[in-house]
């Protein structure tokens, strides 16, 4: 009878453990370190029509109340609208007519979505990449576009595409559209999302930007590390052999005194540095001539799912066109999004969080900086509510004069005049996390809001107005 | 002595109108201006308002807020209806005080607000603390269509499911 009791014990205490060890490890990063290592097939592909997809939301409601979303993973927005999108740029039967700006803006006060892409980009790829077989003629009459204009209202449905200068009103009574107004009507019912409104509408200035008039919710918390920096050698050996595609026993490897790691085989090479830094370099193997974006997206969204494990919350930030050596390419860089919010990297020697230069079908080099969420799963918020962007541009009103008057070689006086021409002048205005990117481990983002003014991002700590990175 | 009386008299008159219009001299009506909202009575569903404008720096501007009593309550003493709306605006005892706002101009010469309003008419009283320039006053009447929006609501989100 005793034994049996003892057995019985033993027994609680061994599943007592493997649930504490389970809920555990839950809280730790170690599904990046898993992902990093294994040398498995990955699950998730990024297809090419997950590489644009639009880096903000606006929802308009109706008169002027409007509201912006970064992203929208609780909703299906994304996903209508790419459906009823891609089936108007392939419709036979649409009607195209060219309208001003101002009526434009007056759509603006209709029930409608907006598109922002996160720069302009050729009509005709974007089709092809939402699986669009035949493109009609709005990619001819509009051959790029960063903006896309969706009409959710009680009448017939129509869109708009726009490069910011040019605006295509195309009409088509039979596409579908009620997902689409759900999701309208169910945010707005909600009630949880802040009330924006654009600069034009509230101080009569010639700018589209949109700012909160007050701000209901808070930002999640969040820490960050290197993920390369608490990998063990076997770790590493198995990005070696996913980037280089063979076994670890045919690739050198080269240990160097920093702690960083250099892989080669043939004239592949494959670096993990100690700042947490991944580089992949092969050099092109022929002349490539002349560029192609769509050949040039499709090798490095298949690129991506073969090598990149973490690809959650990772979007298309900017397309370059370069040269080198007579040949023509691109460079692709990526950022990255936590709780749907973007981070902006404030390291001097990366730029971007991934920097990408492929040559139509052939990748040159691939540069990744691997931070990743510490705590997933653990909601913790700051205390207080982020400040409105309108108070921390006004706590930054003179050096954003400033700045303005030296950029622009301007020596306005006119209070007046110098308001409307900063204000008319900023390009965005973002909330983001800024990554300061100075630990190796437990590093906390910043909440910002990050201006655009010219061609320089300002990034001011959202609950002080500080300003805390330029670049 | 009536006329030391008189001149005194006129000098007094005459310093006050001066200090009157040197008053007029110093404030500039034209940088205080309520640029949202634009209509100075209007009706919408949406239960908040932005408030914004211009005013020198460092002005403070109070924000009041009147609502009325309940819009279906009806008179029972004279038997006459409470329905208020644009054409039938309330009198001033109608009105109740919802909510008090003090909102400061900052260095972009600028002020901003988002203020609650309530179901049926609203009374926006804007007053800029300055002598000289009037408070402004906005009309809003805030109806209800909660009843149509939630068949249109019901409609949209059956109508996918039969198809």
């Amino acid at each position: 009878m005793r034994e049996r009791v003892k057995t019985i014990l033993l027994f609680l205490l061994v599943f007592s453990s493997i649930y504490m060890t389970q809920k555990l490890w839950m809280q730790l990063p170690n599904q990046f370190l898993e992902d990093l290592s294994t040398n498995e097939a990955f699950s998730k592909s990024y297809v090419l029509s997950d590489m644009i997809t639009p880096n903000k939301y606006l929802l308009n409601f109706g008169n002027t109340f409007h509201t912006i979303l970064y992203y929208e993973s609780q909703n299906s927005i994304w996903e209508n609208s790419r459906a009823i999108v891609a089936s108007i740029l392939g419709s036979e039967d649409i009607t195209i007519d060219e309208i001003t700006k101002d009526q434009y803006l007056k759509f603006q006060e209709e029930r409608s979505l907006v598109l922002y892409l996160p720069e302009q980009m050729n009509t005709y790829i974007l089709a092809k990449m939402w699986n669009v077989k035949t493109p009609n003629d709005i990619a001819d009459t509009i051959p790029n576009i960063n903006e896309i204009y969706i009409y959710l209202g009680s009448k017939d449905p129509f869109f708009v595409f726009s490069d910011n200068t040019n605006f295509i009103l195309v009409q088509n009574s039979s596409i579908n559209n009620t997902l689409l107004k759900n999701d309208l009507t169910h945010i707005k019912e909600s009630g949880n999302y802040n009330i924006y409104y654009s600069m034009r509408e509230g101080y009569g200035i010639e700018s589209d930007i949109y700012i909160p008039s007050e701000m209901k919710t808070t930002m999640p918390e969040v820490y960050v590390s290197n993920v390369l920096g608490s990998l063990d050698e076997d770790a590493k050996d198995r990005i070696a052999e996913r980037f280089l595609d063979k076994s670890i026993d045919y690739i050198r490897e080269i240990v160097e005194g920093n702690g960083s790691t250099f892989y080669v085989l043939n004239d592949k090479s494959l670096k993990l540095n100690a700042n947490g830094t991944l580089e992949y370099f092969q050099p092109l193997e022929e002349k490539v001539t002349e560029r192609n974006l769509y050949t040039s997206l499709s090798t490095v969204a298949e690129f991506i799912t073969k090598k990149e494990s973490t690809i959650e919350g990772m979007y298309l930030e900017s397309i370059d066109e370069i040269e080198s050596d007579s040949n023509e390419g691109y460079r692709l860089t990526f950022k990255y999004r936590i709780s749907g919010i973007p981070v902006l990297l404030g390291n001097r020697d990366v730029d971007d969080y991934i920097e990408i230069e492929v040559f139509n079908n052939h990748i040159r080099s691939y540069k990744q900086l691997t931070r990743r969420e510490m705590n997933q799963g653990i909601n913790t918020s700051f205390e207080h509510r982020p400040l409105l962007s309108f108070d921390v541009l006004d706590k930054n009103y003179e050096f954003l004069v400033k700045e303005y008057l030296i950029y622009n070689n301007s020596d306005e006086v006119n209070e007046e005049n110098i308001r409307n021409e900063v204000l008319g002048a900023i390009e965005d205005i973002t909330l983001s996390y800024y990554d300061p990117n100075l630990k190796d481990k437990s590093e906390k983002l910043i909440g910002v809001w990050a201006i655009k003014l010219n061609g320089k991002t300002y990034a001011f700590n959202a609950y002080t107005g500080n300003l805390v990175f330029e670049k | 002595m009536w006329k030391r009386i008189i001149t005194c008299i006129m000098i007094m008159l005459s310093l006050m109108s001066f200090s009157t219009l040197s008053y007029a001299t110093v404030v500039d009506a034209s940088k205080y201006e309520i640029i949202n909202p634009e209509k100075s009575s209007y009706s919408t569903e949406e239960k908040v308002v932005l408030i914004n404008g211009k005013a020198p720096s460092g002005t403070e501007v109070t924000i009041n807020v009147y609502g009325t009593t309940d819009i279906s309550i009806k008179n029972t003493k004279n038997g006459k209806d409470k329905n208020f709306n644009l054409d039938k605006l309330p009198t001033e005892d109608d009105y109740i005080l919802m909510s008090t706002e003090k909102v400061s101009s900052g260095n972009m010469g600028l002020f901003q607000k988002q203020m609650d309003l309530v179901k049926g008419i609203n009374k926006i009283v804007i007053n800029f603390g300055v002598e000289g320039i009037d408070k402004v006053e906005i009309i809003v009447y805030v109806y209800d269509r909660s009843g149509i929006v939630t068949r249109d609501a019901i409609k949209t989100t059956i109508l996918p499911l039969l198809k």
